[in-house]
């Protein structure tokens, strides 16, 4: 492990003064980098180590796809200065695909283009698959790492404005600019104090899969279930902490699944809204099913009720409707965005009803 | 006899594509100076306040700082944008937009300029603003501009419209406000200038370097010769890089800080702080007889400038597509200034918004009359010959009594028929609201439109043009076109060639540079092909000239009695008696009294009368999801009547993109203002969508070629039709499929919401 007093950072006080609260200030655009350290880490443990010291001023890069853009646009009110790259990391590398008893391992920085044309996935897991592949462009998914997607920021409008225009709730302000703003793309299921949404689409699928994510940390490793993972705003990692694989359990036979996305484009485009489900049929009748929802709450979201209504029986066609209707019972759409409501509903009817 | 064309009507190969896709091509972001300065703007935070205080010393002693400006250090002077796209001072102590100019910096990098303006105090005083064109037009609103926000209206006018309605069996209104759009440049933009002693330099990717030249002259009180741009290409522009605030506000940074100085945008300046279209609000009247015909059409156009556009005219050509044959119309123009980005032309300006809402009140009409939409089109749009109304509210502007004027040619018809049979109109269209075919939830419409437009603007200014041929017969094309992806190098060097009698290898064009160019109207307004290729074909028949008298003494014939083809110079009576053009021109170096070099030069404009514009008709067939409100373009057919083809690769590229982009327009683009701040709020390519290749299918595109009597060979425009009709006929394409009728963007939003309605009302 390197010596961090050899570290100079030049911190460019000056600079990181500029609008902490955001809208007063006059606007600024950059499309420079703020001035950082790039520290290439070798080991898991260093990395961990690099952001336990650093802190709010460390962030992690991998792919960068994203960060980078966060960072040009100073949108955020901190201000890191030290990015911690995680591609170094050589021992081990977490670049892998690789199967056992347990089912699928991931490497977190494998990247999504690998996951959408790696055989075995495509065999198995093949809904993963297809949500790998609706993600971005070809030269975002050759770029961008699973474990960044899942690490990545919300896309509210308000949220990444350049210079931190908005200084928002979810930034430590007081209010989201969404609720009464232009909403067209935000939350319908469990917004409160913010409503942007996870866009993700590696996400819900990676849900629906039941996929588990080993972080490790200072004290150690921990593995816990993806669903908890996501937190209304952000996630549940700590300062020193890194997401370093996903775990997919073995489907059980007679499993199936399908990712479907909802977006203007059909390319280059994040969802407006996506559904991944999965379901075990057994004699024709659906012993387990998972469905869960993108691009409407700040987490990926479990259509528990909808599944409720599938367990146990066979899916017929009015099933499948009560259990679209049931998947946005508790929704509650803002001035803008009641038409996801019915999008996400139809999503959910074609999702259940291509699984029979 | 018509003579034969070798070149023109032939799909070359563009000139640069080369440069493009090996990347050597230089947009004026490539360039740089030894000695520049990096230039970073500061801008205003609120859609409308004054400046109180700004304090820059603190700024200006940080190392590497060495000029700021501030409304201080610039002239009281407003100026004068092209397209009456700007008027206003280059900084001003209000500031009328979020994003509008501040200050600005030069410094020795873009690191230290960004530094620097963090060190910038200002003070403002918020002021009322106001966003909504009707809220602006109110004598109570904030006031934006200086000169009131409401430009004094324009109008076109003939016959009596009350007459007409009451001569009406049928009168139907319809009102349709579109969303919001960007030009969206695929790439940045940039601009440099250096002064050197009293002269100054601007390297700028614009459509209009003469037109900035001349503003920049005029507003600097310098003479046109001290004053230099260099035209670089600007990727599609759309129009957007005219004359735009950042050329003026780098100049002015220049002068002060005695050194080259580079502003280069960001894309969210790109996208936020130049330039937008202007957002229409439009109502139209229409009166028809039973059997179909017009009798009267009154339009009220209302749209927005933004904080800086001046216009008080859309540019349309739909009173005269419906206006030569109806014989009472009223069409009024209001531009309305805003508190949002500047707005103003851009490509498919006028018609686009215009023409969207008169489609739909023609539909309208048609559905209920019963009438097929092809028929009601075709019974009452122009013919060759017919009068052109459109014009005579510029005359009025200049106070000049209005000419009788024509329309020089018109293919449309053929168009209509031709695009009706590709996509099988007669068996696909199931009548007014009907579906063609529904497949569960998803329900196929098909629809069309027919659009006109200009070919460019006489009052624009008379293009002039220098064909240089050097000793070695090589030949030089002296132009001032802008270079924006249209082919336009290409096009006027196959005009040249075709006159000249050359290939088009032998012809190298330098474009768009004030000081060895000569001047050119801007290239806006599909004006390149058919007028400057007025000026450039006869420029080359003055090299011809010149080329005949010479070889006259060796061929031993009157230089009349001469012609070239493939590039010799060749007896008319005798084919086979010829001098290539090298040989005769090779003749120049040892002779001491021959001239140095032949200069073909010419000058010249359209006529006043005939005028010539382009026509197209365009059928979409659409599938619409109810379900999920999700719309797919299945197929698009394209056909246009831009006169002679120049050259049919160069017009697919420009009716395909401009399909795309239309398509965008009628589906998609929003650009999306905060309500309360008015700051825009998708400012980038992810957020603010463009349709993409993946997102259409290709269109089948055709011509139909009606030679033009006033085009060289009989061109006419093309550029800026493309993406007129996409909207309005995916609106009616829509319309037939779930039976409602929507404003652009039609967003799974809109269809879901209105289906919804429909149902509650139980419509469907």
């Amino acid at each position: 492990m390197r010596l961090l007093e050899s570290i100079d950072i030049k911190t460019h006080e000056r600079t990181t003064l500029l609008r902490e609260q955001g809208t007063t200030k006059s606007v600024i655009s950059l499309d420079s980098l703020p001035r950082f350290q790039h520290i290439n880490a070798e080991t898991i443990e260093e990395a961990i180590f690099l952001l336990g010291t650093y802190g709010e001023r460390a962030v992690v890069i991998a792919g960068g796809t994203d960060l980078l853009r966060v960072l040009k646009s100073r949108s955020q009110p901190t201000k890191p200065n030290i990015l911690i790259n995680i591609k170094s990391i050589s021992q081990p590398k977490l670049d892998y695909i690789e199967e056992d008893v347990t089912g699928l391992k991931i490497g977190a920085l494998t990247v999504l283009h690998n996951v959408e044309s790696d055989e075995l996935i495509k065999e198995k897991y093949s809904m993963l698959a297809q949500a790998a592949h609706v993600a971005g462009v070809p030269q975002y998914r050759s770029m961008a790492t699973i474990g960044g997607d899942l690490c990545q920021h919300v896309r509210c409008w308000y949220y990444r404005a350049g210079g931190n225009a908005f200084f928002c709730y979810r930034k430590g302000g007081d209010i989201c600019y969404a609720l009464n703003g232009d909403n067209r793309y935000h939350a319908i299921l469990g917004g409160k104090d913010c409503f942007a949404v996870c866009h993700s689409g590696i996400a819900p699928a990676l849900v629906a899969l039941n996929a588990k994510v080993k972080i490790s940390g200072t004290s150690g490793d921990r593995n816990i279930r993806l669903e908890d993972f996501f937190t209304t705003l952000g996630n549940i990692l700590k300062s020193d902490e890194l997401l370093t694989e996903i775990q997919i359990p073995t489907l059980r036979p007679d499993s199936r699944g399908i990712f479907i996305k909802f977006g203007l484009r059909n390319a280059f485009d994040t969802a407006i809204a996506s559904v991944a489900a999965v379901v075990t049929l057994e004699d024709g009748v659906c012993s387990s099913v998972r469905i869960v929802l993108g691009g409407v709450g700040s987490i990926p979201w479990r259509a528990v009720e909808a599944e409720g209504i599938l367990v146990g029986k066979e899916i017929s066609k009015d099933r499948a409707e009560s259990a679209a209707r049931a998947a946005v019972e508790r929704a509650t759409p803002l001035s803008m965005n009641t038409y996801k409501v019915d999008v996400v509903r139809n999503l959910v009817k074609r999702a259940v009803l291509a699984l029979t | 006899m018509v003579k034969e064309l070798s070149v023109v009507g032939k799909g070359l190969p563009l000139k640069d594509a080369h440069e493009k896709v090996t990347g050597s091509i230089k947009f004026t972001v490539d360039i740089s100076l030894s000695g520049m300065l990096y230039a970073k703007v500061l801008r205003s935070p609120y859609a409308h306040a004054r400046i109180i205080r700004i304090e820059t010393s603190k700024a200006e002693l940080l190392p590497g700082v060495e000029a700021i400006i501030t409304h201080r250090d610039v002239p009281e002077e407003e100026w004068i944008g092209s397209g009456m796209s700007y008027l206003g001072r280059v900084l001003d102590e209000r500031v009328r937009f979020v994003g509008d100019e501040v200050a600005v910096v030069a410094a020795v990098n873009k690191y230290v300029a960004e530094e620097a303006l963090n060190l910038i105090e200002v003070e403002y005083e918020e002021l009322p603003h106001v966003f909504d064109v009707e809220k602006a037009m109110d004598p109570d609103a904030p006031l934006v501009s200086p000169h009131g926000n409401v430009r004094p209206a324009t109008f076109s006018e003939w016959g009596d419209i009350d007459k007409g309605f009451g001569e009406a069996d049928l009168v139907v209104e319809h009102r349709t406000r579109l969303g919001n759009v960007q030009h969206a440049p695929l790439g940045r933009n940039a601009c440099i200038a250096s002064w050197e002693g009293e002269k100054v330099t601007i390297w700028a990717s614009t459509q209009a370097p003469f037109q900035l030249r001349d503003e920049l002259a005029r507003f600097l009180k310098m003479p046109q010769n001290r004053v230099r741009v260099i035209g670089l290409p600007t990727g599609p522009s759309q129009g957007l890089w005219y004359t735009n605030n950042f050329h003026f506000i780098t100049v002015l940074l220049a002068k002060k800080a005695r050194k080259p100085v580079k502003l280069e945008l960001t894309q969210e300046e790109s996208f936020a702080t130049v330039k937008r279209k202007e957002k229409p609000l439009s109502w139209g009247k229409l009166g028809v007889k039973r059997d179909g015909s017009f009798t009267a059409i009154h339009f009220k156009h209302y749209f927005d400038n933004g904080a800086y556009g001046v216009k008080n005219n859309p540019f349309e050509s739909v009173s005269d597509l419906w206006g030569g044959k109806t014989p009472h119309g009223r069409f009024e123009f209001y531009g309305v200034s805003t508190n949002l980005l500047t707005a103003g032309c851009m490509r498919g300006v006028g018609d686009v918004t215009v023409g969207f809402c008169m489609e739909q009140l023609i539909d309208k009409a048609a559905e209920e009359l019963g009438i097929d939409p092809l028929e009601i089109r075709l019974k009452n749009h122009i013919r060759a010959g017919d009068p052109l109304h459109s014009y005579s509210d510029v005359y009025n502007m200049f106070g000049v009594p209005i000419p009788a004027l024509s329309l020089s040619s018109c293919g449309l018809e053929e168009c209509i028929k031709k695009g009706a049979e590709a996509i099988g109109w007669r068996e696909r269209w199931q009548g007014w609201g009907k579906p063609a075919e529904i497949n569960g939830t998803k329900r196929r419409g098909l629809g069309m439109a027919v659009a006109c437009h200009i070919c460019g603007e006489m009052w624009l200014g008379c293009s002039s043009v220098i064909v240089e041929i050097n000793h070695d017969g090589s030949i030089h094309l002296l132009t001032g076109v802008a270079c924006m992806g249209q082919g336009v190098e290409t096009t006027q060097a196959q005009i040249a060639a075709e006159e000249l009698g050359v290939s088009i290898e032998s012809i190298v064009g330098t474009h768009g540079d004030t000081e060895t160019c000569p001047w050119c109207v801007p290239t806006v307004a599909s004006i390149s092909a058919h007028h400057t290729g007025l000026a450039t074909q006869a420029a080359a028949a003055d090299a011809k000239r010149q080329l005949c008298e010479l070889a006259s003494r060796d061929l031993g014939v009157p230089p009349n009695d001469l012609d070239i083809k493939n590039g010799i110079i060749y007896v008319l009576k005798e084919p086979d008696k010829g001098i290539p053009i090298n040989i005769v021109t090779a003749k120049f170096l040892p002779e001491f009294l021959a001239p140095p070099a032949i200069i073909g030069r010419a000058w010249s404009n359209v006529p006043l009368s005939p005028i010539a514009k382009m026509f197209m008709a365009h059928f979409v067939e659409v599938e619409v999801d109810t379900d999920t409100g999700e719309v797919e373009i299945v197929r698009y057919v394209a056909v246009h009547d831009s006169g002679k083809i120049i050259n049919p690769q160069v017009c697919d590229n420009q009716v395909a993109g401009g399909v795309l982009l239309g398509c965008g327009f009628g589906l998609v683009e929003d650009l999306i203002f905060d309500d309360r701040t008015g700051r825009i709020l998708n400012p980038n390519y992810m957020d603010y969508k463009i349709l993409t290749a993946l997102d259409i299918p290709d269109p089948e595109i055709s011509y139909v070629e009606v030679i033009d009597p006033v085009g060289a060979f009989g061109i006419k425009g093309i550029g800026e039709g493309p993406p007129i009709p996409p909207p309005a006929a995916i609106a009616q394409a829509i319309h037939n499929a779930i039976g409602i009728r929507l404003d652009a963007p039609i967003t799974p939003e809109k269809i879901l919401r209105a289906l919804k309605s429909s149902v509650e009302k139980g419509q469907v």
